[in-house]
């Protein structure tokens, strides 16, 4: 994807240049109206400009953990901090201009009558100039592939193409954070790619993004940390390799080596030590053993 | 598989949308023989779902267009039978199960195709309890599916469809929301009703890794005709084809194409991890 169109989306960071956390949260608890503990005592700090992404099996707090960062959810108990926030006592409107949060489900957010619309109506909210909101909201729908479909209704989309648009309406917020919730789920292999190089170069540009995920895959090619969920508990917070070389971690969670690392692993057998994360990197490994 | 035994034949199928210029479907031709499982790739866009509506009666029954050639289920043309004759021969099972899910109870969601078949009181609670035990979901009857896990929501969606007793299941996508143990588990259910019941199957998946091991054929759409078709290790050993029509191998076959561009060639091309290990461990 073309990096002309991230222009105006290049230094969000300009007011945070600090080493400090841009999501604080400390013995943080949360428990669903009338059910069993959904999180409890999740100490994280997730700095600027980091690519994280949160595992763990259906049901494990990855979802009721994200929902903290944008205020959908306040903590039963301890804290969490956004840009030094506390979301008990900060307005969610205040909190959307720092995280932006794309659901899994388009569906569940998209709700206007044309995708133009849909893309610029956060930032209506946020009460820019009407030259603001303009272009924030076209160079969103450049970055997702969807200006040329600007007048569209968003029924007459795909289930791809309204993901997009949801992620659309989401980056025209231009906000420091970025929270994707199983941004690759039902898209086909072209639009993934799609989604992933834009989340690489939104990063590049100097956002923080988090990722919630089923795929280790994913996880392998593009996360610079992982945090693994298990029963409401963050169990480990480890580079890609370091959780893929933990076995005690990926038995208890149930978690699913990505194909390349698990072809790494049965090569140990072989002399390969290397736990490869991506394909190429495979690719190359077995190349430097085979020639020697 | 058995004896060769087509359960569906498609035959020069062509379909364009009401007032579509271009054709959704363009000259399929096709045959599925009994107990075989087909697995279905394409890009978003490439014709899948209008495939789908053929085989299950929805076009030409209900969906407006203008249709070319003919589908055969068992022999007799869809067009010639009813779309509630179609749906005791094709079951057809959404991506989502929450779209499909509507009933208070797992036991009413079970109920409801068999009712709606007009069959007597007694046959529904037999399929009932039959549709239960098959796919695994007694202990869930009394549940209410909305309050289900995904893993079981799909099992649930999959039970419902069973309840008809096709002959055929479609899967669209059936795995894409579903956290890694139960895409496990669903894949497993779907592998059993084929091995142990003898169901043929149609199954759409982008996650192909899981899949590609237990299917028998791959059919390749792009845009709206059939691209490529044949054995899993063939039709996955063409992964540059593959890319030029915007879809990808499993890693094991994507890593054995990247290996033969300097030349090592592959006796049986690896499909799986396990494959892999053996196929290149020879090589090491």
């Amino acid at each position: 994807m073309p990096s002309r169109h991230l222009g105006s989306f290049s230094n969000p960071l300009e007011n945070i240049l600090t080493d400090q956390a841009i999501i604080e949260t400390r013995n943080l608890s949360y428990s669903y109206p009338g059910e069993i503990s959904a999180l409890s005592g999740v100490d994280l700090d997730i700095r600027p400009g980091e690519f994280l992404a949160i595992v763990g099996s259906n049901g494990s707090g990855k979802t009721t953990l994200v929902k903290h960062f944008n205020g959908l959810l306040k903590p039963s108990q301890g804290h969490v901090r956004i840009d030094g926030l506390d979301t008990r006592s900060t307005r969610v409107s205040e909190l959307s201009r720092i995280v932006g949060f794309v659901f899994q489900n388009p569906d569940h957010q998209i709700f206007a009558y044309s995708v133009w619309e849909e893309a610029s109506f956060g930032l209506k909210l946020h009460k820019l100039s009407a030259e603001a909101v303009e272009q924030q909201t076209s160079e969103a729908l450049r970055a997702v592939s969807l200006y040329a479909l600007r007048d569209r209704h968003p029924r007459a989309l795909s289930r791809g193409q309204r993901q997009r648009l949801a992620t659309a309406s989401i980056l025209a917020l231009n906000t420091p954070v970025l929270v994707l919730d199983e941004p690759t789920t039902g898209q086909d292999f072209l639009s993934r790619r799609q989604i992933m190089e834009l989340a690489v170069e939104l990063h590049a540009a100097g956002r923080t993004v988090l990722m919630v995920t089923h795929d280790m895959a994913l996880v392998a090619e593009y996360a610079t940390r992982v945090i693994v969920m298990r029963e409401g508990a963050a169990i480990c917070d480890a580079t890609p390799k370091e959780v893929f070389e933990n076995d005690e971690v990926l038995e208890s969670t149930g978690l699913d080596l990505p194909p390349v690392a698990k072809i790494a692993r049965g090569l140990r057998a072989y002399g390969i030590s290397e736990t490869t994360l991506t394909q190429s990197e495979l690719v190359e490994t077995l190349i430097t053993a085979l020639r020697h | 598989m058995s004896a060769l035994e087509p359960v569906v034949t498609v035959e020069e199928l062509t379909f364009f949308y009401s007032g579509a210029k271009e054709p959704a479907l363009n000259n399929i031709n096709l045959t599925f023989q009994r107990g075989e499982i087909a697995l279905l790739i394409g890009a978003t866009g490439a014709g899948k779902s209008t495939l789908y509506m053929c085989l299950n009666g929805l076009i030409p029954h209900l969906v407006p267009g203008r249709v070319g050639g003919r589908v055969l289920i068992d022999g007799s043309a869809t067009s010639d039978q009813s779309i509630s004759e179609l749906a005791q021969k094709v079951g057809f099972v959404f991506q989502s199960p929450d779209v499909q899910l509507f009933s208070h109870t797992v036991r009413e969601e079970l109920a409801f195709g068999p009712e709606n078949l007009g069959l007597p009181k007694s046959e529904i609670l037999r399929r009932i309890q039959l549709a239960a035990n098959t796919i695994g979901i007694n202990q869930l009857l009394e549940r209410e599916p909305a309050y289900l896990s995904g893993g079981q929501q799909q099992s649930v969606a999959i039970g419902a469809i069973w309840a008809m007793l096709p002959e055929i299941l479609i899967l669209d996508e059936p795995t894409s929301n579903l956290d890694p143990q139960s895409s496990a588990r669903v894949l497993e259910l779907i592998r059993s009703l084929n091995k142990e019941h003898g169901k043929t199957v149609l199954i759409a998946e982008h996650k192909i890794d899981a899949a590609a091991q237990f299917a028998d054929s791959v059919l390749v759409m792009h845009e709206g005709t059939i691209a490529m078709q044949g054995e899993p290790r063939h039709i996955f050993s063409q992964a540059g084809e593959l890319h030029e029509l915007g879809l990808v191998a499993p890693a094991a076959a994507e890593v054995a194409y990247q290996l033969s561009k300097y030349g090592y060639t592959f006796d049986r091309w690896p499909l799986t991890p396990e494959d892999a290990v053996q196929a290149f461990g020879e090589l090491l």
